[in-house]
């Protein structure tokens, strides 16, 4: 691996364990979220981390607020996932469904008073074109991210795993053109967070989608914990990659791993371009950033 | 402490939940080879008798989890969608551009459909698996979960569903969670010794997150039937039949939907078991549905991220889903709805008998609705 990059992860600031759920319930009772969760950050970017992935959604928003208060923000890398789609889910489950979560997204189109945002969105919406509704929808988030990301920079967008799984498994290859195309012509690097990785490759191939500036973030770890289909097909996607940044999520398998084990195995992997990792002290984040960085390259 | 299955058939006997051997293969937590390969066993099968074809009733969130799923199968077609809001008929279009989009479920008639997936809110479940099954509009049935409003409208269907010798499958994906398949396997394995009591509850704080108290839960059925079928659904599984002595409810009132529930049953043999379901609950960031149980040598927790054994001399062991081959072809809303959906499928095309699936199906609903009968509620 060349010089990898190194993101602080969001989860545990999020309430999210995918060991256990009851951990996670552990996690959020910590007080002073924002403040605390800053700290984490700003330990794991003076430990070797180059910057902060997030759902783009209002905690993590006060969160990178609250790293900017602490710290220059110049040069920190920023890659967002959008949508938040967890929220978007929950809301549907009390808020009308489906039909729910188009009101929802109708009313924040209207409040935003973005041009682009309203135009796209209208048109999506009039003609049911998700990928219009997704270009709008993209425009309203980086709007609300430009408010507090300072000099940090918006090194790649990432489409959430839920919309990007979604549209593979559906075989939706006019979503992803449009939005790789979309991000591309704002001059910003397109991402895709996918839990099925081996079949994105395979159909980001088949469709003669240029990797070559894409991001991609997917589960890489020892145990094969959400490697989709299987841990073997995901390092044989990985090796054919012929271009673009790998970003490793889940490394630790959710905890499930030792920090040695996991890093170990990351480290071998050919074309992994980054991690992720989520951590949730600052102790945890100074020794794991700073092992990270010793063994993966300064 | 006995292992494996073999201690399985002399430990139950005596409490009526005896196995055959195809039902000690599915008792095992691990995912058997059929499930496993559920998409390319099928794709084997499906080029001798072609598509298997399905329509999606309901565009909602579990209707395109449903729709995406079957659509990563080979030889697995959307046929139809039938959706009523106009909108959502709309976006169908463009998301399934194969299917016919129509508003009525009638319409169905004629496109030769091998299964319709019921994904509606459980109110429209009865009259829509009724119109399927009495027009012969699809050969075959998924309901997502409950199969029904009431016990009577469940017995209707499974009637129908002979009378047509239809596949009728209920979607209870937890039942192909790995976590809980092991827990059933440990428990029919004999680790318990004698079972004494369990615990299950369903928990989540939707409620509130809607604000308002959680009155919000008053535009969809009441969390018992809801978020809590889910519990009762695994219990009768773990358990065989369970008979409700109490029950109550908050709110109290006869009119509104309960957010919260106790639900107090007893089982064969002495069993004594306590139902505790809320989306109320503080820091439940997703639903968490679990189970407890003890036995005279044991204890067994399971929930979806993990199951615990401990013994009475002190000995704990632990399985998370890693430990327990998780592994699916294709991962969208956790890798128990893709089994879940590769079963009934491989079924229907495999003529298999699904089993006691549908009569425990039934079973969830009398349970239900005794419940909400001890607690002075109306069963819709």
């Amino acid at each position: 691996m060349t010089r990898p990059i190194l993101l602080v992860g969001d989860n545990p600031f999020l309430g999210i364990s995918h060991l256990s759920q009851e951990r996670a319930r552990g996690r959020s009772r910590s007080p002073s979220t924002s403040g605390a969760a800053a700290e984490i950050v700003i330990a794991g970017v003076e430990n070797g981390a180059d910057g902060f992935m997030f759902s783009l959604g209002d905690t993590t928003l006060s969160i990178l607020e609250e790293v900017g208060k602490r710290m220059s923000l110049d040069g920190l890398k920023l890659v967002p996932l959008i949508p938040y789609a967890y929220d978007w889910v929950r809301l549907a489950t009390f808020n009308g469904g489906v039909f729910g979560i188009g009101r929802q997204y109708a009313r924040r189109l209207v409040q935003s008073v973005d041009a682009h945002a309203l135009w796209h969105g209208a048109q999506g919406l009039l003609r049911a074109d998700i990928a219009e509704m997704l270009s709008s929808y993209v425009a309203l988030e980086l709007r609300r991210l430009k408010k507090v990301q300072g000099g940090a920079q918006v090194t790649a967008v990432m489409l959430h795993e839920v919309l990007t799984d979604l549209a593979l498994a559906l075989n939706l290859e006019d979503i992803f053109r449009k939005y790789v195309g979309l991000l591309r012509s704002r001059g910003i690097r397109p991402g895709l967070e996918t839990r099925n990785f081996a079949l994105l490759v395979q159909r980001l191939r088949e469709w003669r989608i240029d990797t070559g500036t894409l991001w991609i973030a997917a589960p890489f770890n020892r145990a094969g914990f959400q490697m989709t289909a299987s841990r073997i097909d995901c390092e044989r996607a990985l090796a054919s990659l012929p271009g673009g940044v790998v970003i490793a999520m889940s490394i630790f398998a959710a905890g499930y791993l030792s920090r040695r084990d996991a890093i170990e195995y990351v480290q071998q992997l050919p074309h992994l371009g980054g991690v992720v990792v989520g951590v949730s002290s600052v102790s945890q984040a100074q020794e794991t950033f700073r092992m990270l960085r010793r063994v993966l390259g300064k | 402490m006995a292992a494996g299955l073999d201690g399985l058939s002399t430990h139950f006997l005596g409490r009526g939940v005896a196995h055959s051997e195809s039902e000690r293969s599915r008792l095992s937590g691990d995912i058997d080879a059929t499930e496993r390969g559920a998409i390319r066993f099928l794709s084997n099968m499906n080029a001798e008798t072609g598509d298997f074809r399905a329509a999606i009733v309901g565009l909602g969130k579990m209707g395109i989890l449903h729709a995406c799923l079957l659509s990563v199968m080979p030889e697995v077609r959307i046929a139809a969608i039938v959706e009523r809001r106009h909108p959502l008929l709309m976006v169908s279009r463009r998301m399934f551009p194969l299917a016919h989009p129509v508003n009525n479920v009638e319409d169905l008639d004629g496109m030769d459909l091998d299964a319709v997936f019921v994904t509606t809110p459980i109110r429209y479940h009865f009259p829509i698996c009724k119109s399927v099954l009495s027009l012969g509009l699809a050969k075959n049935l998924f309901v997502e979960k409950t199969l029904a409003s009431n016990a009577c409208e469940g017995q209707e269907i499974i009637r129908l569903a002979r009378t047509r010798g239809a596949v009728v499958m209920v979607g209870y994906q937890r039942k192909f969670g790995v976590t809980f398949r092991k827990a059933r396997e440990l428990l029919h394995s004999g680790n318990l010794g004698d079972l004494e009591s369990f615990e299950a509850y369903a928990l989540s704080s939707d409620g509130l997150r809607a604000g308002e108290n959680g009155h919000a839960g008053d535009a969809r059925d009441g969390v018992v039937r809801d978020l809590g079928s889910h519990a009762i659904s695994l219990a009768t599984w773990f358990f065989g039949k369970l008979q409700v002595r109490d029950c109550s409810c908050e709110p109290a009132d006869r009119s509104r939907s309960e957010h919260s529930a106790d639900v107090t049953v007893h089982g064969e043999s002495g069993l004594i078991g306590q139902f505790r379901f809320s989306w109320m609950s503080e820091g439940y960031r997703m639903p968490e549905v679990g189970i407890r149980m003890r036995g005279t040598n044991a204890a067994i927790e399971a929930n979806d991220d993990f199951v615990k054994l401990a013994t009475e001399n002190g000995e704990q062991k632990t399985w998370y889903r890693h430990d327990l081959n998780d592994e699916v072809d294709f991962l969208l809303g956790g890798p128990e709805y893709f089994r879940e959906d590769g079963f009934f499928v491989d079924a229907v095309k495999s003529g298999r008998d699904l089993g006691p699936e549908l009569s425990e199906a039934v079973e969830v609903e009398r349970i239900i609705d005794d419940a909400l009968a001890r607690a002075g509620k109306d069963s819709s």
